[in-house]
C-alpha cells in the first residue's frame, strides 16, 4: 500500500521562546519529517512570540529554505501604512521570488488593524496574487477570518491553531466561505471531526498540518491516517489541497 | 518487522501488543462532537487497534444526572462486553453514602472510579471516602482529573498513602507543572501518570518515561472528548524503545486491571 503523501502546512523552526536560550532548527524539522515520512513542509519562524523584526526573520527563513528544498517559506507580511516598510507589492513579490507558498498575518503582534481603512492595500495585493494567507487562531479570531473571507473572496485563508471546541463555528465558516481552509494540526483533535468535515463541507477544504515544533507531530499524522474517510479524500487533505493552492499563486 | 510507528503512519490497526485506553467518555459535551456514543468509540477502536477502553460518562451536574450517566456506562459495558469497561463516577453526596452502599454501586459492574474536581469538591472530601475505601478493598484504579495544581498534588499524596491498594491514575499529565507530576510518579508507588492531553508538547511522553519509568506511565485518550487516534499518535511517535511503548500503551494498564479483585477475595496489602 502506498503511504499517503504528506505536506505539513503548520510547521516551523528558528524562533526562541521566552525563557529558552535556543529553539529548534531547520535540520531538526528535516529529521522529524524524514522519521515520519512527511514529504514537504510550509514553514514559518516558530515560536514567534519574541519575533519583532519581521524582515530579518523572513530573510533567515528564506536562507534556511534554500538549504532545505523540501521546505517552502511562509514569511510574515505587514501593511505599508506606517511608511516604515517596503510596499506590500514588494514584500509579496520578494516572497514569491523566494519560493514562498503562503504569507502569514499577525495583526496584533505587528501592531496593525484589520479595519478596511488600515489594511485594504495589503489584502488587495494578496487577492491580486492569489496568495495563500496563513491565519493563526492566536492572531485572528474566527469572526475576523469570516469578515476577511467575505471581503476578499480571492484570498485563500488558511486557518491554523484552531482548538477542538470550535466546530460549531468552523463548520459554517467553511461552508459559507469557499476560500477558507482549515489545518488539522495542533490543536484540532475532534473525535470524528475530519470525517464530519469531509461529509458536510468536502475533502477539499482541509489541510494537513502538525504544529511542529510545539506539538508532537505524529498526533496529526495519526489523526489523518486513522480517519474513516475515502483514500482519495485522505490524499486531498494530506497534500493535494495545499499543492493546488500553491499552483494558484500568480507568480 | 513493522514498527508500531510504521503501523500508525500507514493508518493500520496496532497489532502485536494489547492496547488499552484507560480514559474515555460517552455522552454530550458543551461543544460539538460528531458522535458521542459507545458505538462510535468501538468503531474507532476497530480502526486504531485499541482492544479495551475504560470509560465514564461526560461530566454530570446533579445527583440524578450522575445516576443516569453511570447507568449509561454500565449499559455500554454490557453491550460491548470485553471492549468497554466502566468507571463509576460517584456523586459527592452529603451525608456520604455508607461503605456498603458504595461497594454495592461499584460491584454493579464497574472496574474503578473516575473523579473530577470541577464540581468544587476536593478529592479528599468525606463524600468520596466510602467509594475510595471500597475501591481500595478491590484494588481498583481511580482516574483523577488533574491540571497540575499544587493543591491537587497534596491530595494525591494523601490518598496514595491512605489507600495503598488503589492505583491512582493522574489524568492529563503535563497540563501544567510537569516536574511535580514526575516527582509524585517517582515517589508514590501506586501513582501512575496518564497521558490524555489535547495540546501535548513535543517530547513529553519520552520525557516522562525517561524520568519516571516506563512502568509508571499509562495511556488514555479522552475519546470522545477528543480524538483517540490523535492521542495514540503521541505515543507511537515518541522517541523511546519499542518495549517501553508497549508498556505505556497497554502493558501497564493490563497489570493495573488484573490487580482488581472482588471485595471478598484475599489480597496482599500494597502489592504492586
Amino acid at each position: 500500500m502506498m503511504s499517503t503523501r504528506l505536506f505539513d502546512v503548520q510547521a516551523g523552526f528558528g524562533g526562541v521562546a521566552s525563557g529558552a536560550s535556543a529553539g529548534v532548527s531547520a535540520d531538526d524539522l528535516s529529521e522529524e519529517m524524514a522519521r515520519l515520512d512527511i514529504a514537504r513542509a510550509l514553514v514559518r519562524t516558530c515560536p514567534d512570540e519574541l519575533l519583532k523584526d519581521v524582515f530579518s526573520a523572513n530573510a533567515a527563513l528564506y536562507e534556511a529554505c534554500r538549504a532545505h528544498p523540501d521546505m517552502v517559506p511562509c514569511p510574515i507580511v505587514i501593511p505599508d501604512t506606517g511608511y516604515d516598510a517596503p510596499s506590500v507589492w514588494d514584500q509579496v513579490s520578494l516572497a514569491i521570488a523566494q519560493g514562498a507558498g503562503a504569507v502569514a498575518l499577525r495583526p496584533e503582534q505587528d501592531c496593525w488593524s484589520l479595519a478596511d481603512w488600515a489594511s485594504v492595500s495589503l489584502f488587495e495585493v494578496l487577492e491580486e496574487r492569489r496568495m495563500p494567507t496563513y491565519c493563526d487562531a492566536r492572531s485572528l479570531t474566527l469572526d475576523q477570518v469570516g469578515h476577511l473571507a467575505e471581503r476578499y473572496p480571492g484570498v485563500p485563508l488558511m486557518l491554523a491553531g484552531v482548538a477542538y471546541r470550535e466546530d460549531r463555528t468552523m463548520l459554517p465558516l467553511l461552508a459559507t466561505f469557499h476560500n477558507v481552509y482549515l489545518s488539522i494540526g495542533s490543536n484540532y483533535t475532534v473525535h470524528k471531526g475530519i470525517q464530519q468535515f469531509v461529509e458536510k463541507v468536502g475533502a477539499g477544504r482541509l489541510l494537513f498540518g502538525t504544529g511542529f515544533p510545539d506539538a508532537e507531530p505524529m498526533m496529526a499524522v495519526a489523526l489523518l491516517m486513522y480517519a474513516d474517510i475515502p483514500e482519495d479524500a485522505r490524499q486531498h487533505i494530506g497534500s493535494d489541497n495545499f499543492e493546488r493552492l500553491l499552483g494558484g499563486i500568480r507568480r | 518487522m513493522t514498527t508500531l510507528l510504521e503501523l500508525g503512519r500507514q493508518g493500520k490497526p496496532i497489532t502485536g501488543i494489547e492496547v488499552i485506553d484507560m480514559h474515555s467518555h460517552i455522552g454530550r459535551a458543551a461543544f460539538t462532537i460528531p458522535d458521542t456514543t459507545a458505538e462510535g468509540i468501538v468503531e474507532v477502536m476497530a480502526r486504531t487497534g485499541v482492544a479495551v477502553t475504560v470509560t465514564t460518562a461526560m461530566l454530570p451536574m446533579s445527583e440524578a444526572e450522575y445516576d443516569a450517566a453511570n447507568a449509561r456506562v454500565l449499559e455500554a459495558t454490557h453491550t460491548h462486553a470485553g471492549r468497554i469497561l466502566g468507571y463509576y463516577r460517584p456523586f459527592p453526596a452529603s451525608p456520604a453514602v455508607s461503605l456498603e452502599e458504595a461497594g454495592r454501586r461499584i460491584d454493579a459492574g464497574f472496574v474503578g472510579l473516575k473523579l473530577h474536581n470541577v464540581n468544587g469538591f476536593p478529592y479528599t472530601h468525606p463524600s468520596y471516602t466510602p467509594y475510595l475505601e471500597a475501591a481500595n478493598a478491590r484494588r481498583m484504579p481511580v482516574l483523577f482529573h488533574s491540571w497540575g495544581q499544587e493543591e491537587e498534588f497534596k491530595q494525591f499524596r494523601a490518598l496514595s498513602e491512605q489507600y495503598p491498594d488503589l492505583s491512582l491514575l493522574l489524568a492529563h499529565t503535563g497540563s501544567n507543572n510537569v516536574t511535580e507530576y514526575e516527582r509524585i510518579g517517582r515517589e508514590c508507588g501506586n501513582v501512575y501518570l496518564e497521558l490524555a492531553l489535547s495540546r501535548t508538547p513535543r517530547g513529553l511522553v519520552a520525557r516522562l518515561v525517561e524520568n519516571v519509568g516506563a512502568d509508571k506511565v499509562v495511556w488514555g485518550s479522552d475519546i470522545c472528548f477528543i480524538s483517540q487516534a490523535h492521542q495514540l499518535g503521541k505515543v507511537l511517535g515518541a522517541r523511546m524503545p519499542e518495549e517501553d511503548r508497549a508498556a505505556v500503551l497497554g502493558g501497564n494498564a493490563r497489570r493495573i486491571l488484573d490487580r482488581v479483585v472482588a471485595a471478598e477475595e484475599p489480597k496482599q496489602k500494597g502489592d504492586f
